[in-house]
């Protein structure tokens, strides 16, 4: 599935911290943690739409390395 | 194990030679080298072939000229530094070297997660430091090897791009699990801290460092999505009642004091990463661990790198081996 094609509410979704996934990617982990704590600090629709818009960007900028490709996996298979 | 510590002619060979070069040493030897293609930091320690080992009279040689295509050096101040993941590569990675205790280092280390595209280039670096006996007498520093220019308030970047099949991927090891003790969180974003929040209710952080008993060499630990990231304790100021740390607490993440380690050699090697040690081309562990586990003459499972003030992995860390791999796609 190309990474425009996800929904919205799946990224939603992970930057809301619903899920855990146990994702490899350092620099995911990293920026998520950021994000999650910006949503949980100001949980208003705008914030999640902004983080997640952030995170969405951060897949299109990583599409090619494998690492980045298996943890979007992980977020696929949660979302099916 | 391929060489990593040179004698100053070797290096100067080199750079004579037209070589990418990152580089660390001690301030007396880097300021001999001669102009070139090079970024360098001070430290004098460093894990190096024989096992970790203080000197002056050796530089830590990280050579990038044979697969780098292309390699572009800039330094950065507390006003540029936001642009950093923005300046780099589509395709590379970025080196940076940030001197301790600089105004670009404090600036760093409390709003690299917010600058513009974090963590969406791979970025690794190290603080630069100094012998542990001139700590107060002479400052960090870094080089710029292309016009022979050393800052004690700048950082240096170098900016590598990669051949199109080739990708450098960044990680940790980090021996510090979180502990099953209190939940520690703080008001705000800072270097220190005189209250936390302990498990939700606000206490005089000192004094509870002090009646609990913990082990200050032993850091804060915060699960960032299953990446653990530590702050390590500076020292408490008596007079102040504020506890300083070496890297910034963040408001909002919720922290716990690290288990206890045994044998630091023993933990490291057994966290090592699984795939081919060769891949990675560099790698910086930090002075905390260097110290407090006595790497002086033991190995790290044939990992080397300089031994720095601080580990940089996309933002500032502590107490961790940050280290940066080449691979191909398939």
């Amino acid at each position: 599935m190309e990474i425009q094609e996800i929904k919205s509410e799946v990224w939603n979704g992970v930057v809301s911290g619903n899920t855990n996934y146990s994702f490899e990617f350092l620099a995911l982990k990293i920026l998520l943690s950021r994000l999650r704590l910006e949503v949980k600090a100001n949980p208003l629709p705008s914030t999640v739409w902004r983080s997640a818009a952030e995170l969405k960007e951060f897949f299109i900028k990583q599409h090619n390395l494998p690492v980045a490709q298996r943890d979007l996996q992980k977020i696929l298979q949660n979302a099916r | 194990m391929k060489p990593v510590l040179f004698a100053l002619a070797d290096v100067t060979k080199m750079i004579l030679q037209g070589k990418k070069l990152i580089l660390a040493g001690d301030e007396t030897i880097l300021q001999q080298l001669p102009s070139g293609h090079w970024i360098g930091g001070t430290i004098p320690y460093f894990m190096g072939e024989q096992g970790g080992v203080l000197t002056r009279e050796h530089i830590y040689v990280t050579e990038l000229s044979s697969w780098a295509k292309r390699s572009v050096i800039q330094t950065y101040t507390t006003d540029s530094i936001s642009s950093i993941f923005a300046d780099a590569p589509v395709n590379g990675f970025s080196m940076i070297i940030i001197p301790a205790t600089s105004a670009v280092h404090l600036s760093f280390a409390l709003n690299a997660p917010r600058y513009d595209g974090f963590a969406t280039r791979p970025l690794i670096g190290w603080i630069s430091g100094v012998h542990l006996g001139d700590l107060g007498k002479i400052s960090a520093k870094v080089f710029l090897g292309e016009n022979s220019k050393v800052f004690e308030d700048r950082a240096v970047v170098m900016h590598v791009e990669l051949p199109e099949r080739t990708y450098a991927e960044i990680n940790i090891l980090n021996i510090f699990e979180q502990g099953s003790g209190d939940t520690i969180t703080f008001p705000t974003d800072s270097f220190s801290a005189t209250d936390a929040f302990i498990n939700g209710k606000k206490e005089d952080f000192a004094k509870y460092i002090v009646a609990k008993g913990l082990d200050t060499h032993l850091p804060l630990v915060a699960n960032y999505s299953g990446a653990m990231i530590n702050t390590s304790f500076q020292n408490i100021d008596d007079a102040t009642k504020t506890v300083n740390f070496y890297a910034p607490v963040f408001k909002g993440v919720e922290y716990r004091h690290a288990k206890a380690v045994g044998d630091y050699v023993s933990s490291f090697t057994s966290h090592m990463p699984s795939h081919n040690l060769d891949s990675i081309f560099f790698s910086c562990n930090c002075i905390l661990n260097y110290l407090y586990s006595e790497l002086e003459g033991k190995q790290t499972g044939g990992i080397t790198g300089p031994i720095t003030f601080g580990e940089v992995a996309y933002q500032l860390l502590n107490q961790t081996m940050a280290y940066i791999s080449l691979h191909q796609l398939v």
